[in-house]
């Protein structure tokens, strides 16, 4: 006796669930374009191998990396910005939070006070100069170990 | 001055270093601190003292200040000379009096040396040409002479250590601030 196909028009709307699909059978072709948005993908499921090279844009950074903060009170976040700036009305200790190794923060302040930076913290050059804005180049070259780079507009 | 002490060294500074580092972190701009105190440092106090007949102690911190102890220096004193075994061999005074006598006179007689000096070449066109000198040159070159065996003869009549090393001379001595006339327009 020959089997008689089922139709579309045979099966009611949505009753074709997961079950009755078989495993590892939907194919790339069966998908809409543009259907896969951020939620199916798995937490930390994107690798390396699957970001095209040269795809990482300014845009695609964090404000970690691309905004500027003023230091309200004297505690420099690393996660917060990538510049950070403060006038000083007053000696000062600041203080680090959330370093990683590697991570680069740049410092515009101003003022003439004395600054204390956190235990570990070295001068890799310059001296602070408080008439005029200090540029200083943080770098965080171990966990508790930064290294100063200080400078002034060259006038 | 200011000065530290650092596990139990005390560490001088002719003002306050611009970076300094302690256990609370790396302090920039140090020179701008309000009070070095807080962060240990503190005034050198260096007292008034006789240089010929005294000498400063170590430096110590008093409570408030690092400072100095005068301690009076045993000029006619002597001190032992110890062989290798401990031995004393020998006492000898803690200053020599002939030697210092000596070295005084040894320095007087080379500051008139130079003095005379300028005017040697008088004497040579003397001896070889028999070109007279001068009555003033010769005046000033026995100026010179007199005073040095002066100085000479003075030393010779000191007693005591501390007469020599305080003993001073001037062939041609400086007028002070006070007697020097100023310029008019």
């Amino acid at each position: 006796m020959a089997i008689t196909k089922v139709s579309n028009s045979v099966l009611k709307d949505l009753a074709v669930d997961t079950q009755n699909i078989v495993n590892a059978s939907v194919t790339n072709s069966k998908m809409a374009a543009n259907s896969v948005d951020s939620d199916q993908y798995v937490d930390g499921s994107i690798d390396e191998a699957h970001i095209a090279d040269d795809q990482i844009s300014y845009a695609k950074l964090s404000g970690e990396f691309t905004t500027s903060s003023v230091i309200s009170a004297s505690d420099i976040d690393f996660a917060a910005a990538q510049v950070f700036t403060k006038t000083l009305t007053g000696d000062t200790t600041f203080t680090f939070s959330n370093t990683d190794i590697g991570m680069v923060k740049d410092l515009v302040i101003t003022g003439d006070a004395v600054i204390t930076w956190p235990t570990g913290t070295k001068i890799a050059a310059g001296t602070y100069t408080g008439a005029v804005s200090n540029l200083i180049q943080v770098v965080v070259t171990a966990a508790g170990e930064y290294w100063l780079t200080i400078s002034q507009e060259q006038v | 001055m200011k000065a530290i002490e650092i596990n139990g060294n005390i560490k001088t500074f002719r003002r306050l270093p611009n970076v300094w580092e302690d256990a609370n972190g790396l302090h920039t701009n140090f020179r701008k601190v309000a009070d070095p105190k807080q962060y240990g440092f503190y005034d050198v106090v260096t007292p008034q003292y006789d240089k010929v007949s005294e000498r400063l102690s170590a430096m110590y911190f008093d409570g408030d200040k690092f400072t100095y102890d005068v301690v009076a220096i045993d000029l006619e004193g002597t001190h032992d000379v110890l062989d290798e075994e401990g031995n004393v061999i020998e006492t000898k005074p803690n200053y020599d009096i002939a030697e210092l006598k000596a070295s005084k006179i040894q320095a007087i007689k080379t500051e008139a040396g130079k003095l005379l000096s300028p005017t040697d070449w008088y004497v040579t066109r003397l001896a070889e040409r028999a070109v007279e000198i001068p009555q003033e040159i010769k005046d000033e070159r026995l100026d010179i002479v007199t005073k040095s065996d002066t100085f000479e003869t003075e030393i010779n009549a000191l007693t005591t250590v501390e007469e020599v090393l305080r003993y001073t001379h001037a062939f041609y001595p400086q007028p002070s601030l006070d007697e020097v006339e100023p310029l008019t327009e």
